[in-house]
């Protein structure tokens, strides 16, 4: 296996070749049933959105028509309090959970890249993928169950530390930490996961030419691991934080945004204004305001993160 | 030397602790699903308890249940299918061929994997209702595909990348054409690519809940709408849900378990430079 | 005095012998060369040496203190991978700092130590660069000079040549030579090209499947090899063997039959362990072979049948076959030619004869 950091110098001469050996229309073949549908499926319902967005458009109110009011939605949405807050809620909820699963996930990815109880390290590496596939909204409903008052064994974990019980679910900041705890426990094998990859790609001899120089684990860890950790920490931060835009289905099903507000996140908050409150005008100025973000937040990923697909 | 079996020691136990951690409340969901209603309400909650089938004979009983799960698999599998189909002659396309636009068309495919689900959520419905498709497997099976097409683009294209060139050189010495070479060296090469996304579909659309909730009523319900719908009122059927939860989750759960060395793949691939 | 002493030592791997009892010992300042076939366990031995694998059994001593268990920073060893192994992100300077930086040398000191080594490996211009902007050559030239600047008790080299090119190789061999000349420290190395054992050690160990098969310096094993296995190993191209049989025992001599060299006699020390009619193997150096056997020397004439000649320029290496079938090579000086089935007569002087029983074992 070549190591990256190194075998660039000698292989970009191959990727030189060219390969016009084709039609010029065969690519298109290939390529148009999965564009017309994404197309139909993506495009079209996104420019929907955006004409939605420009329009008055409440449907508890469909008497009074659908007329076109231009970038008023847009007004209400980036005036309203509420939206900012939305937004900053779901800020800081990346921010709480995100070092978490970080150092979480170096931790874990650093104990399963160590030789010697193999048996248990695969044991522990199949398992990371149990919350992953795990039901998003199932989650949300165990969290329900163990974060409850009086039969959750949140409480009875906190009892045996010492802790008095919370009201987690009916508290502001015992919702948030709720839900907090659960999206952790959903998404540190993924960092894990993407850790352990580059953990793997520590070439071998580079490993142990650094054994050979010091005992330390922490400078091993510090000079020789943290290059090649340093990808996975990126991609981690962008995909994350897409997630966390999406981030729905737990929420929802655990707290439906409250106590009051205060596990609103973007997703969850849209989704009411949209089909609860049925504003779909304003929400639909919402949605393109995410997708903005969204979009500026994908572009990052593939520009540090795309090689060449010109290759 | 003490020093060295100490670690020893201190590694196996953090590798249980986090094993512990990993599946704790997959293993909350499945013991308190056959714990009896008392049991159940236990405050604090117990450990040990006679198991009862109650919650799951419940279950069996209300067949909307079971209507959800063949909804979900319904929907899951067909869109894996076209997914497939339509996703890995793209992911070959953009692998192989050179053409304009191929750095834009891969942003768009890879954008779209990024963006949050409300934002079609919205359109999708208005669109579909004024289309009378409300509340059928076709909406959904679309919408999903609308997510699912990009995450096999993305990995077929990443898997069919790694494809040694020099074979289609070869086989077009043999005279093969460009299908030929798709279908007979790509596609059986690639299969770790494909089964991966296969995958990785059918998860998806077995887990989906935002669409499934704002666009379905009561004939189409997936899976996990179903486990919401409990939701509602003060006192909730603790065991029910739990038993429902993990009917939801256990095949899907399992399935993971087997294919994990994929799934691993396919969650790293193109995260790590 | 025993500077590395390696003593009993195992090494398993599940149900698999890497290394099966391995006793040796080196002196101060000698070269000391592990060569053997792909498997054979020089590469692990090496490694449990450094200590970046534990042994099995066994001790390992280096400069009198026990090191069997210690880590491998500790043990004031040295290592130069076959494949550099080079931190990437690193430049020529801090990968060569690195160790010193580790055990928290002052600065000045860590300059002064890394400009001198750079100075003996002419790395002078390349400080600043990163290894993927370097060549193979460059970057072996680092990792030796990695591992010079901590002034090591003793130098590893773990088959550090094979991925170069045959012209810098040689090179690089010279280079390794002169170094050990200036700077004396022991040196273990690893290879499996024989030339390299030759060339550079001061002795050869010769393992193969996890245990030793001969330990001495080139010539002796060159010269007095102990079994067929050392014998066909050491010499390039390969020890012709061919299969003769006794037909008489005499208290200092032999005689023995071939169908392509007739009856002979052999003189040999160790005769009484010999029977009539056993089959023993004999050996010939490919370059021993003489075309036109000089009749001054006792020498022994072969029959042989002209398979196929290459020319290498100065020499040529002649492929044939002897009436029993068995190959027999031959590298003769001068550029020859021989026809395709022509009977060429060869000889070699009796004095360059090795001779081995049935087990392999040199007589």
């Amino acid at each position: 296996m070549t190591d990256p950091l190194v075998a660039d110098a000698t292989t970009s001469a191959p990727a030189q070749r060219a390969y016009l050996a084709h039609g010029r229309w065969t690519p298109m073949w290939f390529l148009a049933p999965a564009v017309l549908t994404l197309f139909a499926i993506g495009i079209y319902p996104t420019l929907f959105a955006l004409v939605t967005s420009l329009r008055k458009y409440n449907l508890t109110r469909a008497r009074d028509g659908f007329p076109f009011i231009g970038l008023e939605n847009y007004q209400t949405v980036l005036t309203d309090s509420t939206f900012w807050q939305t937004l900053w809620r779901t800020a800081r909820f990346f921010m709480t959970v995100m070092p978490v699963e970080i150092v979480l996930g170096i931790v874990i990815a650093l104990l399963l890249h160590k030789p010697g109880w193999s048996f248990t390290r695969s044991l522990v590496r199949v398992s990371l993928v149990v919350p992953l596939a795990t039901t998003y909204a199932v989650v949300g409903l165990i969290g329900r169950l163990i974060f409850n008052r009086d039969f959750g064994v949140a409480n009875q974990f906190g009892n045996w530390l010492g802790f008095e019980s919370l009201d987690w679910l009916g508290s502001q900041v015992g919702a948030f930490a709720a839900i907090a705890m659960m999206d952790i426990w959903q998404w540190t094998p993924f960092c894990a996961l993407i850790f352990l990859a580059g953990l793997s790609m520590v070439p071998n001899e580079v490993e142990e030419a650094a054994r050979l120089e010091t005992s330390s684990y922490f400078a091993l860890l510090r000079h020789v691991q943290l290059p090649y950790l340093l990808p996975g920490f990126t991609a981690m931060l962008i995909l994350r934080s897409a997630d966390v835009l999406k981030l729905f289905d737990m929420v929802f099903t655990m707290t439906r945004g409250g106590p009051g507000a205060a596990t609103d996140l973007v997703s969850v908050y849209i989704q009411r204004v949209g089909f609860r409150i049925f504003d779909m005008g304003v929400a639909s100025a919402q949605a393109i305001l995410l997708l903005i973000l969204t979009i500026f937040i994908s572009r990052l990923f593939i520009t540090l993160f795309y090689r060449e697909i010109d290759a | 030397m003490i020093y060295k079996n100490v670690g020893r020691v201190l590694h196996l136990l953090s590798l249980l602790v986090f094993l512990a951690f990993t599946l704790f409340p997959f293993y909350w969901m499945v013991s308190s699903s056959f714990k009896d209603q008392t049991d159940l309400l236990a405050s604090p909650p117990v450990w040990t308890f006679v198991p009862s089938m109650a919650h799951y004979a419940e279950v069996w009983q209300d067949e909307k249940v079971f209507a959800a799960i063949r909804n979900s698999l319904i929907v899951a599998s067909a869109t894996t299918f076209l997914a497939i189909v339509l996703g890995a002659p793209a992911a070959y396309s953009l692998a192989r061929f050179q053409f304009k636009g191929k750095k834009d068309l891969w942003f768009w495919f890879i954008s779209n994997r990024m963006i949050s689900p409300i934002v079609l959520a919205l359109p999708i419905y208005l669109l579909a209702q004024s289309a009378g498709m409300l509340d059928t497997h076709l909406v959904l099976i679309l919408i999903y595909l609308s997510f699912c097409l990009p995450i096999v683009v993305w990995i077929c294209t990443d898997q069919f990348r790694s494809i040694p060139p020099d074979l289609e050189q070869a086989a077009r010495l043999d005279n093969a054409n460009q299908w030929d070479i798709f279908w007979r060296i790509y596609v059986p090469l690639g299969v770790p690519g494909i089964a991966v996304s296969a995958i990785f579909s059918f998860i998806f659309s077995w887990n989906e809940l935002l669409y499934a909730l704002v666009l379905t009523r009561s004939n189409v319900q997936t899976a996990p709408v179903i486990a919401t719908s409990y939701m509602s009122g003060y006192e909730l059927p603790w065991g029910k849900i739990m038993a429902t939860g993990t009917l939801i989750v256990l095949p899907v759960t399992v399935f993971a378990l087997f294919v994990s060395r994929h799934m691993v793949r396919g969650l790293t691939m193109g995260a790590t430079k | 005095m025993e500077f590395l002493k390696i003593d009993g030592v195992r090494k398993n791997y599940r149900d698999v012998v890497a290394v099966g009892g391995v006793s040796l010992s080196a002196r101060e300042g000698e070269f000391v060369v592990f060569v053997g076939p792909s498997g054979c366990g020089k590469s692990t031995l090496m490694r449990l040496i450094a200590g970046l694998e534990e042994v099995s059994a066994g001790r390992i001593y280096i400069d009198g203190a026990e090191v069997t268990h210690q880590e491998p920073a500790k043990r004031g060893v040295a290592m130069v991978f076959q494949s550099y192994a080079l931190y990437p992100h690193m430049n020529v300077r801090e990968n060569m700092s690195f160790g010193l930086k580790m055990i928290k040398t002052p600065a000045k000191e860590i300059y002064q130590r890394v400009s001198d080594a750079a100075a003996i490996l002419k790395l002078e211009e390349l400080m600043e660069r990163r290894p993927k902007e370097l060549s193979g050559g460059q970057r072996q030239r680092v990792a030796i000079g990695r591992a010079i600047v901590r002034k090591p008790k003793l130098f590893l080299f773990d088959e550090p040549l094979s991925n170069l090119d045959a012209e810098l190789r040689g090179e690089m061999r010279g280079e390794i030579a002169r170094l050990h000349k200036e700077l004396g420290v022991t040196m273990v190395y690893v290879t499996h090209d024989q030339v390299e054992a030759m060339t550079l050690a001061d002795r050869i160990v010769v393992l193969r499947a996890g245990l030793v098969e001969q330990i001495g310096t080139p010539a002796d094993l060159y010269d007095k090899p102990i079994n067929t296995f050392v014998a066909g190993f050491i010499g390039s191209p390969k020890m012709n063997f061919m299969p003769v049989d006794v037909v008489e025992v005499h208290p200092q001599a032999l005689r023995l039959s071939h169908p392509a060299l007739g009856l002979f006699n052999m003189p040999s020390e160790r005769t009484g362990a010999v029977s009539v009619g056993a089959t023993l193997s004999l050996g010939l150096r490919p370059e021993h072979l003489m075309l036109s056997p000089d009749a001054l020397l006792d020498t022994l004439k072969i029959q042989v049948t002209s398979d196929y000649v290459e020319n290498l320029g100065g020499s040529s290496q002649f492929y044939t076959w002897a009436a029993d079938g068995s190959r027999v090579i031959a590298l003769v000086q001068g550029r020859h030619t021989a026809n395709k089935g022509s009977a060429l007569e060869l000889g070699i002087a009796l004095s360059k004869l090795y001779l081995f029983d049935a087990q392999g074992h040199a007589l």
